[in-house]
């Protein structure tokens, strides 16, 4: 098999020592940020993207790929001990993780998520080698069309399928939608949404957006909650490892959860929050012991922390073989892709092979150092959470307005950033998803892109999105994204509600 | 102060008018990004591969939900939202967070001719207190050796420019 061979070079790239101890720094410096409470894998990327500018592409992405993989961990760490996860894609894991912990658990709940992250993100990456070149290939012969039909699809799957209400989630999706536009016109040169001004022609970068939901917004949050509201931290004592019956419950929902996240994650549905949430409830439905869930059932953390860690994988899939990134997380690496002038798509595995297989191995090797470094360290990581929060909200106000600073350097962007800051903390408080704002900013200017040279082939006839079977299959999905979860969810939602009655 | 109870059950709690706050501010800047996509159009052209087609329909988007959301916040209220946001709203003090805000623009204009390290310091030990610390001496410490850590670390290693301020010479 080619890939084996591709793979195998990928691996002698990334085994030099110079790598592997960048793989091991970057595992680190993400556990280190992550198990800060709120911040996520996205945010962390987004902070200690300066980190990587002196470094050549192979190990800026070994160190990225740590990074991601260290703060996964440290989100779960946050998620069990102090039940605040950083991202979507950990709110399942706070579920029984914290309970758990309150039982004085904590020690296997962490091993739980930390293992099951490994053995996941082992099936994720073999799916990763075997499904992308497969995609590049099949991605050849995409047109303008078909592009814009997934990117349709993304949009209405994120809406639709994560967060509680379909109009709150549309607004942001509109507001991503609408900062993704200003600046420049890349056709005609036009200014638009600039309002006058000149630092606004290149854009808000995505960094800025990420940083000012994410930093700024949650920093805003933590700061104005801290005086009113008690956070009770779970002393951590006993046993790590898993015992022989821990063992044996957890081993079916990292299998499962593992497919689930890779799956899900390599469809355009923005990343690590569907995945996590179907494994939870598949785990619920499946599990002899029904009772246990949301008290602290150890499937309860196996199966979402799987599924989280796998979908990244699946993210990297159109990531690298469509060039359309569907989380954050994604979004921040493309971004850091462009720094070194590397455009992912269809041609990347022919143009750039030993990057791709590079990063891939180094995926590999990600996954092994968080489990030999990071999980007998625990106890070093959990000193981070006796750090003053108040502090700790500063200090993050502090880092991000340094991130963007060192990006851009003005005075206009730091400004914005206090802005989509604000309207984070808003967002926050009103229960609007972020997820959509972020994909709209993103994949709104390549959708328009692709939609305009589609009419621009076709001279202006619409007819062309619907005679192509691929991109008229791709939009009917869509469709029926949209319209199931107005009547599948008041189902499932029943059928929760008489479980829970059930139990109790 | 926020922290009061709401005694008049004639007006809506704090809570809900946040909603329609939240509303009206969503369809305020809706109007601008219509009006300036009217704008784009018109100058630039609306048809489908002109670069007024999209501002149009994010205009346009933004005004219907904006519609929509503000009617789930007043005639037809989504209840689920009306009572997370009275539970937001009573454990947010308000005070804090207008702070911050004005702290950080404040931080932002003052970096550059203050220096990092002043700036930085000054606002970490600020904001720590306002977000209720009461250990000065401890808050100084860690801003000073903070701004000083990541200045030098920023501009020695890894080469990111940060403006040097009164300090420099």
């Amino acid at each position: 098999m080619d890939v084996f061979v591709d793979l195998a070079n990928g691996f002698a790239n990334a085994f030099s020592l110079q790598y592997l101890l960048y793989a091991a720094v970057g595992v680190t410096i993400g556990t280190f940020v992550g198990v800060m409470p709120g911040i996520g894998p996205a945010l962390a990327l987004a902070l200690l993207l300066p980190l990587t500018y002196g470094f050549d592409p192979t190990g800026a992405l070994i160190i990225f790929a740590g990074i991601y993989y260290g703060s996964l961990y440290g989100g779960a760490i946050t998620s069990i001990l102090l039940n605040t996860p950083g991202e979507a894609g950990s709110v399942a894991t706070a579920i029984d993780g914290h309970p758990m912990a309150k039982n004085g658990r904590a020690g296997p709940a962490l091993a739980t998520a930390v293992m099951g992250s490994f053995f996941a993100g082992i099936i994720s990456t073999l799916g990763l080698t075997f499904l992308a070149p497969l995609v590049a290939n099949l991605a050849t012969s995409f047109q303008a069309t078909d592009y814009f039909a997934l990117m349709v699809l993304a949009f209405v799957s994120v809406t639709a399928l994560v967060g509680s209400s379909l109009i709150r989630g549309m607004i942001s999706l509109f507001l991503g939608l609408f900062v993704g536009l200003i600046g420049l016109d890349f056709l005609t040169g036009q200014q638009r949404f600039t309002f006058g001004s000149p630092q606004l022609l290149g854009g808000v970068d995505v960094i800025i957006i990420v940083i000012g939901l994410f930093a700024i917004g949650e920093a805003l949050y933590g700061l104005a909650k801290l005086q009113l509201t008690k956070e009770e931290t779970v002393e951590f004592s006993g046993r790590i490892w898993l015992n022989k019956a821990e063992r044996k419950r957890v081993w079916k929902p990292w299998i499962r959860g593992g497919l689930l996240g890779f799956t899900f994650g390599s469809m355009p549905t923005g990343g690590s929050e569907v995945p996590t949430f179907l494994s939870y409830n598949l785990e619920k439905r499946l599990s002899k012991h029904k009772h246990e869930f949301g008290k602290g059932a150890i499937e309860g953390i196996a199966g979402p922390e799987a599924a989280n860690n796998a979908s990244f994988s699946g993210v990297l899939v159109p990531l690298l073989t469509l060039g359309i990134p569907t989380s954050a997380t994604a979004a921040i690496i493309l971004h850091a892709f462009q720094i070194y002038n590397i455009q992912p798509g269809p041609q990347l595995f022919e143009t750039s092979p030993d990057l791709v297989w590079t990063l891939v191995a180094s995926l590999f090797i990600g996954n092994v150092m968080l489990l030999v470094i990071n999980l007998p360290l625990v106890k070093v990581w959990i000193k981070i959470l006796a750090i003053p929060k108040t502090l700790l909200y500063t200090g993050i106000l502090v880092f991000g307005i340094l991130g963007v600073y060192s990006i851009s350097g003005s005075l206009v962007e730091v400004l914005i950033v206090c802005i989509i800051g604000v309207a984070g903390f808003f967002m926050r408080v009103y229960d609007f998803p972020v997820a959509p704002a972020i994909l709209g900013s993103i994949l709104g200017p390549m959708m328009e892109t692709q939609l305009r040279r589609a009419l621009s082939i076709s001279q202006g006839d619409f007819s062309v999105f619907f005679t192509r079977p691929l991109t008229v299959g791709i939009l009917i999905v869509a469709v029926l994204i949209l319209v199931l979860p107005s009547v599948l969810p008041k189902l499932m939602r029943k059928r929760a509600d008489v479980d829970r009655v059930g139990a109790e | 102060m926020t922290t009061e109870v709401e005694i008049d059950a004639g007006r809506p709690a704090r809570g809900t008018l946040g909603t329609r706050i939240a509303a009206v501010v969503i369809l305020m800047v809706a109007a601008v990004v219509l009006a300036d996509a009217i704008r784009i159009a018109t100058e630039g052209g609306f048809g489908p591969s002109q670069p007024g087609f999209f501002p149009l329909i994010v205009g346009v988007g933004l005004v219907v939900f904006g519609i929509a959301f503000l009617l789930r916040t007043t005639a037809m209220p989504d209840l689920p939202l009306r009572a997370q946001a009275q539970e937001e709203h009573a454990g947010t003090r308000w005070r804090t967070l207008w702070t911050a805000i004005i702290g950080l623009v404040a931080y932002a204009y003052l970096m550059d001719p203050l220096g990092y390290i002043i700036a930085t310091t000054v606002f970490f030990a600020a904001m720590s207190r306002v977000a209720g610390s009461r250990k000065w001496l401890r808050d100084v410490v860690v801003a000073v050796l903070f701004a000083t850590a990541v200045y030098f670390g920023f501009t020695e290693l890894l080469g990111v420019r940060l403006p040097a301020g009164l300090l420099g010479i």
